[in-house]
């Protein structure tokens, strides 16, 4: 065991799952900084959770497939009181379910936005933050309509 | 072929709802066994089949402890808090068809204690199977901060509300009613505890719509039932309660609530029209309702999955005592989990049994003939019984 003990007092570390199979094949697609989704080879259709076979057609064959993180607000949900230590100092927070425009949906975490700007249908940017080599923790951001061309 | 009305319950046990029990989770588990066991009349050596809860305890440690020395039923459902009511349907195929005679069905866990580590107390390596949501929750939900059923159930909760309009005062009902049955039962924790609109409206925002007093109660406890055929059921002490109908039903995908396509269909949208078809009856004809309530907006999704009311209307539903004893349909009158202790809806289970042998004291709805049951769990599986007395 070569874990190492955090300092007394410090803050608790904010989870960072070990992944495996599947879901550690999408976060190592992700790390490299452009977000990668499932896709079909048989029918085109792309989904999340990673799924070895598609839900629509069957298939087993399926790619990872850059895009843009363009999408919109779906739902969301306030924490005011977490069990979670390395979060307790930021409650209360909003997690935001983000809808790709590819049509999967994520949780994401919240950065600059409130739950009082929050609202379904919002254009938004997910991006994604490496954790190491296996895993990618997602933020959520506004998308300023001025900028859309 | 059917095995509605085949099979019943005829025992029932439960121990104290405690926060902080000194017993293990295996004693607590153990002792509501033998309590179901001898109620109905028999002695641990009748039992031929155990469906113990997902993890804990095994089977074989159970028929180990007690003494039941040729087991020919096991089997384990994984379907979190709807795990004991989906079980009933399973010792119900396993008796009818002739597998098993006697099946106890038990469920205990240390849901105050697992949480809450005191000092001098052990903690024990003995814990809850989270298997089928694993996976999600640990990959997508928990590096956000997002751990518990509170959390994930308001990812479709919000949307419900945002919906339908539902305002706190119409989910306090709920909270109040359950409170007020509590009152009634020896054996809930909140006894003479009295909770007033104000206290609810109050109490602080724990997660999405929901408040504390809308959240269940974390519980040390244990609860089992023992099931045999109707036939048999006839020579034991107690009067039958009749497994009319029954089923079990999951969300699409059930591992992962984000990506539903209909985030508000629960498990119980599916199960409930087939339990009631086969019990041969409707919802509209039941004397009372135990509805697996983990939180309040849960039970209000969970009615209009029954099919007492359009989708929306639980809101009100619920109102003008509709849902306390002396109403048309009286609800957790154990004082469920909200108010006697989080069993898993086992407790729920004992409750039916208690009112359909009219044993059920000043809680008693007074000539009940038929009981529903929900049960509901992981990220919104669910279960439901349809009980009736035997005639």
């Amino acid at each position: 065991m070569s874990e190492t003990k955090p300092d007394a007092g410090a803050a608790p570390r904010k989870y960072v799952p070990e992944t495996e199979g599947l879901n550690r094949l999408f976060f190592q697609a992700c790390a490299g900084g452009v977000l990668h989704l499932q896709r079909c080879d048989g029918c085109g259709v792309y989904r999340h959770p990673p799924r070895y076979y598609c839900p629509q057609c069957f298939s087993a064959a399926w790619s990872w497939q850059p895009v843009s993180g363009a999408g919109k607000v779906a739902s969301w949900v306030t924490t005011h009181f977490t069990v979670d230590r390395a979060w307790a100092e930021e409650a209360p927070y909003t997690t935001v379910v983000v809808e790709l425009d590819e049509g999967p949906r994520l949780l994401a975490a919240t950065r600059g936005l409130t739950e009082a700007s929050l609202e379904a249908g919002l254009r938004v940017q997910l991006t994604g933050e490496a954790k190491g080599e296996d895993f990618v923790f997602f933020w959520v951001d506004r998308v300023d309509s001025r900028q859309l061309s | 072929m059917t095995m509605s009305g085949t099979t019943a319950i005829v025992g029932i046990g439960e121990t104290e709802y405690l926060r902080g029990a000194e017993p293990s989770v295996p004693e607590l588990i153990l002792g509501a066994s033998m309590q179901a066991i001898s109620d109905a009349g028999l002695t641990p050596s009748d039992i031929d089949g155990v469906i113990p809860p997902p993890g804990f305890i095994s089977t074989e440690e159970i028929a180990a402890h007690l003494g039941m020395p040729d087991i020919h039923y096991s089997i384990t459902v994984h379907m979190g808090g709807a795990s004991p009511t989906a079980a009933l349907q399973s010792a119900a195929m396993a008796i009818s068809n002739g597998l098993a005679d006697a099946v106890l069905v038990t469920l205990g866990w240390n849901g105050y204690s697992a949480m809450r580590p005191r000092p001098g107390v052990e903690r024990t390596r003995r814990r809850l199977d989270l298997g089928p949501v694993l996976e999600s929750s640990r990959n997508f939900y928990a590096p956000y901060g997002v751990r518990t059923a509170a959390q994930w159930y308001s990812l479709y909760l919000q949307h419900y509300v945002d919906r339908y309009g539902v305002q706190p005062e119409d989910a306090a009902e709920i909270a109040l009613a359950c409170r007020s049955h509590a009152h009634l039962n020896a054996k809930a924790q909140m006894r003479g505890r009295e909770m007033t609109l104000e206290d609810y409206l109050a109490s602080p925002p724990i997660a999405g719509p929901l408040r504390k007093l809308d959240c269940c109660l974390e519980t040390d406890c244990a609860a089992a039932v023992v099931m045999t055929s109707l036939e048999r059921a006839r020579d034991l002490p107690h009067v039958p309660v009749v497994y009319l109908g029954g089923a079990e039903g999951h969300p699409y995908p059930a591992d992962e609530i984000t990506n539903r396509p209909e985030l508000l269909r629960l498990g119980l949208h599916s199960a409930a029209p087939r339990a009631f078809a086969m019990a041969g009856a409707s919802p509209t004809d039941v004397d009372f309702l135990q509805i697996y309530d983990c939180f309040t907006y849960v039970v209000m999704m969970e009615i209009e999955a029954l099919g007492l009311c359009e989708p929306g209307g639980a809101k009100d539903f619920v109102k003008d005592g509709n849902i306390r004893l002396g109403g048309r349909y009286p609800m957790n009158t154990h004082g469920g989990l909200l108010s006697q202790g989080h069993c898993w809806g086992l407790n729920h289970v004992v409750e039916a049994t208690r009112q359909l042998r009219h044993d059920a004291g000043r809680a008693q709805v007074d000539g009940c003939q038929l009981g529903v049951v929900t049960g509901y769990g992981d990220l919104g599986d669910g279960s439901i019984a349809v009980l009736g007395r035997d005639r």
